[in-house]
């Protein structure tokens, strides 16, 4: 009997650690409404499977256990083929109606992204592991800025950008590492690739400061690449 | 069956042709590799409590121990397990007809270049990912080391490969019907074809690697090629690879459930199909690791269609796992308990993974710990859950002992604990946008770092309680009977062996003898002296970056390499020539039918590698804008006359099988010798070609070559070609050297026939190559 409670409490504890775990960013640019409601929506479809499945075989575990006496009705043959055929119908349902939540959004995505309109930004990712900042400034020049190093050599690169205005952020990378510009509070992140420039169409909705970090391994210095957007 | 002796016999060890036997060289392996690879595990989550270094100094060496760990865990703990299993059940679950594998040698051969594969990996510190983007694998040190390592761990496989596809369709007994086999029978099966399919691709993206590394070749060069090129030809593989883990998992998962339910396995052939299709659908899904990287919109849609449409097979299977429990007495032993935490930790693997198929999504969680949590619950808390499950189960039946259950209860709740605490801390600080691959954080994640160190730290113990298990079992009386270890009402249910199904047929005896070799493992390890060749010549040896071809003459080391390798071929090319053959297998007249199509397993895979050597040619060559006209550079009509040379020794080498067929000797042997002269021209011509082409200055791999892109793709065509042609002369030659001793006969002739495909093939290829190198 001890045995089973502590299967339960088991589960119970796991789901909730889970619940726990989920605490959504705040979204803040013209992508984050539609990243947050689809991160919700996909997060209650899974909650319900992982429901699901769970119960349904603690429920299994805890009846059918050969300690519990009682006769067994196995499924009849004629049961097992409907009963196949509505778990392949189930996992086809559950697919399409994450294809059909999630399929709205890519075309959203797309639109925005690949419109290449704003004001241009070329961020560039250097050979030493740092973010370099081409930003227009008010007498329509270019000011290039360069990473302040800390003491861990962190280097971090500030830049101030202003709110409710779209930007066109073009990547490039000067050496020859692979980086990726992330902004984790802005739900976004794209390679900048040697060779070939990506480039993404964003406007932040609200002020704050944004943290930016590189998310394609890039060697030696790949977790101390960073940067800070100040939006005003 | 194991009689205890056997791992205090380095000779048997060594040279054992037995499938069980090498099965269990496969679990030492693994088990010591596991070891490794989670220590590196430990130190990457020790390093990772706070932000500043406690481990490791630089990041460098931090970079190392995840690529490492992460290399280790894939190649060498978790798919050779799969093979381990495969090894020891296949043959009993299929009443082999030789009570083996297919090819007992090759077997022994494909064991051990896994641990070789091993020492060349773990000594490699590559500090690059185990994924080896470029440019970052072109410029770091230690990567040639561990690519020699992928390269024997992927043949070791693809040997193993072709020999279980083998195994389950041709020597498998008549009376084993194929909708009755156990699921990891099929699971297997399943797994064989993927890595046919896939490992030749992962073989030729890591050695285009090498090349840019050592021979100035220009593949993933970011100014003159485009480095994306690799991560296509690299997941093409790399995304089957969890297939190729986790299919055998499936199959041994259900009948862990079935045994400890005291069911059948509910929706027997729904299982099977789903293992087709998630087979099938596997190798269209690569670029959904590449949605950051500025693919086509349109791409993305097709690959995440694709993925979504491979989540329907494996939802499918856990439903049927949850049924086959329904009405039954489930008996809750270790076994049990770790099926059921792959259930649970499988379904958190897939739901997790919907998130990051939705690219929308995938734009943020790409490449943070999220990516790291998902497939950990794939990886290491579904598929090495599922192996824990069945090594118990299996544990009976394998050392005769019962394991100790007590700690293999202490093993599965840690391991259990300890991976749902680590694995949703990942899944945390993806979500909060933590990096993957970071040596140091920002603060606001420290944290879930530490929840995440200590589930590392409970999964570590876990296996203390694992090897105490294991060793209290070897300690403990034998078991009176193994028919039903764990009093369930059934026991392991293998299809009665073929030499007593042939005894009650025939009434013959059927002997047996499972022989040792040592020329297979010595075959194995010869293959190391020319890698070691190709290390040494690296420009200051394995450990760094240089350019081979300078130092050829000047390493000393490396012609040592290379000459002791060619007295070895020597050696063993006067034994097995001048060895009696004609002695048939004692199955071999049960077998039925032809053997040609041994031959044509392993030119599936031959096709699948110059599929993707040719394909990743073209798509460099649509891509490039200064190409150059063939005709200019290249000398098309006197390449003509050499495809001429070679078409001609295909019909040579059809009139000498005619010949050895009717029994004409004479004219079999000369024949023969016209197709080696021909191979020979063909070799010499193509030596003759390059020189030209150094000459001339357009086609050549030095720095100022004309066209750098349309040389490194003409080189790697045609140098793989001729390769292959030397191995097809090499062979021929040890034909003919076997037919003058009077080797073949007119009953005896199928390597002949076997060699002369391989031959053919060949042939066609550089047919196929001419026209698309040369012509177009």
């Amino acid at each position: 009997m001890r045995k089973n409670s502590k299967y339960k409490l088991t589960l119970l504890g796991s789901l909730f650690t889970l619940l726990m775990g989920i605490q959504l960013v705040s979204g803040r640019s013209n992508l984050s409404d539609s990243y947050d409601r689809l991160f919700n929506i996909v997060t209650w479809i899974s909650i319900v499977v992982l429901l699901f499945v769970s119960v349904l075989m603690a429920r299994f575990v805890l009846k059918y256990r050969e300690e519990v006496e009682g006769a067994r009705s196995p499924i009849g043959h004629t049961m097992a083929k409907k009963l196949e055929a509505g778990w392949t119908a189930l996992a086809i349902f559950i697919i399409l109606v994450l294809m059909a939540v999630s399929y709205p959004t890519l075309s959203d995505l797309d639109d925005t992204v690949a419109a290449g309109t704003g004001e241009k930004l070329i961020i560039e990712g250097t050979a030493n592991w740092e973010w370099v900042f081409h930003v227009q400034n008010s007498t329509g020049g270019v000011d290039v800025i360069r990473p302040v190093v800390d003491s861990n050599n962190v280097k971090t690169t500030t830049m101030t950008l202003e709110v409710n205005k779209e930007y066109n952020f073009i990547f490039w990378a000067s050496g020859s590492w692979i980086h990726s510009f992330f902004v984790p509070d802005l739900n976004i992140k794209m390679d900048v690739n040697p060779g070939t420039n990506n480039s993404i169409s964003l406007t932040i909705l609200e002020p704050g400061n944004y943290v930016v970090l590189c998310a394609e391994f890039c060697g030696a210095g790949h977790s101390q690449m960073r940067g800070v957007i100040i939006v005003e | 069956m194991n009689d205890g002796n056997f791992f205090r016999s380095p000779k048997r060890m060594l040279g054992t042709t037995n499938a069980a036997e090498l099965g269990l060289l496969y679990f030492a392996t693994a088990f010591i590799n596991l070891l490794i690879a989670g220590t590196y595990a430990l130190l990457i989550r020790t390093e990772l409590w706070t932000p500043d270094p406690i481990y490791f100094d630089t990041a460098k060496d931090y970079n190392v121990a995840f690529t490492i760990h992460g290399t280790g865990m894939i190649f060498l703990v978790v798919v050779p397990l799969g093979a381990g299993f495969g090894n020891y059940l296949v043959p009993k679950m299929v009443a082999a007809d030789n009570n083996d594998m297919y090819w007992p040698k090759w077997n022994n051969v494909a064991f051990w270049m896994l641990p070789i594969a091993s020492v060349f990996i773990w000594f490699s510190q590559a500090p690059i990912g185990w994924t080896a983007y470029p440019p970052l694998s072109i410029l770091m040190p230690g990567v040639d080391m561990w690519i020699v390592g992928l390269v024997f761990a992927g043949t070791s496989s693809s040997i193993g490969a072709i020999n279980f596809v083998l195994t389950i369709w041709k020597g498998r007994a008549p009376y084993v019907k194929w909708m009755s086999m156990d699921l990891f029978v099929w699971g297997t099966l399943f797994t064989s074809f993927l890595v046919i399919i896939a490992t030749p691709v992962l073989t030729a993206a890591l050695v285009m690697i090498l090349l840019d590394r050592n021979f100035n070749t220009v593949f993933f060069s970011e100014s003159l090629s485009n480095p994306i090129l690799y991560q296509h030809v690299f997941w093409f593989y790399s995304h089957p690879a969890v297939y190729i883990m986790v299919l055998p998992a499936f199959g041994l998962i259900s009948t862990v459930i079935a045994k400890f339910s005291r069911t059948q396995v509910f929706g027997y052939s729904s299982m099977v199909i789903a293992m087709a299709g998630i087979a099938i659908l596997s190798v269209s899904v690569w670029a959904h690791h590449m949605y950051t990287t500025g693919i086509d919109p349109f791409v993305r849609i097709f690959f995440t269609s694709m993925t979504f449409v491979i989540a329907i097979p494996s939802g499918i299977k856990v439903f049927n796992w949850l049924t086959t429990m329904y009405a039954g007495r489930i008996k809750l032993r270790a076994p049990m308990l770790f099926a059921l935490a792959f259930i649970v930790m499988f379904t958190m693997g897939g739901i997790t993974g919907v998130y990051i198929n939705i690219i929308a999504l995938d734009l943020n969680l790409h490449d943070t710990y999220w990516v790291v949590g998902h497939f950990h619950f794939i990886v290491a808390a579904g598929t090495l859950v599922a192996m824990f499950a069945s090594f118990y189960y299996y544990f009976p039946e394998i050392t005769g002992k019962m394991y100790d259950e007590k700690m293999a209860k202490l093993h599965f709740w840690f391991w259990f604990g300890g991976n749902f605490i680590t694995f949703v801390a990942f899944q945390v600080l993806g979500m909060e946008g933590m990096p993957r691959r970071y040596y140091t954080y920002p603060e606001e994640f420290q944290l879930w770092h530490q929840i995440a160190t200590i589930g590392a730290y409970l999964m570590g113990i876990s296996i203390i309680f694992m090897a105490i298990s294991i060793h209290r079992g070897l300690k403990s009386e034998k078991l009176e009977s193994l028919d039903d270890p764990f009093e369930l009402g059934s026991g392991y249910d293998y299809p009665e062996p073929f030499a007593d199904y042939i005894k009650r047929e025939h009434g013959e005896d059927l002997v047996i003898e499972h022989k040792l070799s040592i020329w297979a493992p010595a075959g194995a390890f010869s293959l190391v002296l020319p890698f070691l060749g190709l290390l040494a010549f690296t420009e200051g040896g394995p450990f760094a970056r240089g350019k081979a071809l300078e130092s050829f003459s000047g390493s000393l080391g490396g012609n040592i390499f290379i000459v002791l390798f060619l007295v070895y071929l020597g050696f063993f090319f006067q034994k097995e020539s001048s060895a009696h053959i004609g002695e048939l297998n004692p199955v071999d007249k049960y077998r039925e039918g032809e053997r040609h199509w041994e031959i044509w397993v392993f030119l599936a895979s031959e096709v699948i590698f110059f599929t993707a050597v040719i394909g990743v040619s073209q798509a460099i060559k649509w891509n490039s804008l200064t190409w150059p006209d063939t005709n200019d550079v290249l000398s098309v009509p006197y390449t003509a006359v050499l495809t001429f040379v070679l078409i001609i020794s295909s019909f040579t080498m059809a009139t000498s099988l005619e010949h050895v067929k009717n029994g004409d000797m004479e004219k079999f042997k000369k024949y023969l010798l016209f197709t080696i002269i021909l191979g020979l021209v063909f070799l010499t011509g193509q030596i003759i070609e390059y020189a030209q082409l150094a000459g001339e200055g357009d086609v050549t791999l030095a720095d100022n070559a004309t066209y750098p892109l349309f040389s490194s793709i003409f080189y790697l065509q045609t140098g793989f070609h001729g390769l292959h042609v030397l191995v097809g002369v090499l062979f021929l030659g040890f034909v003919y050297l076997r037919a003058r001793k009077g080797g073949y006969s007119k009953d005896n002739h199928t390597y002949v026939e076997l060699i002369g495909l391989y031959w053919h093939f060949v042939d066609l290829v550089w047919i196929i190559l001419f026209t698309v190198v040369y012509l177009i």
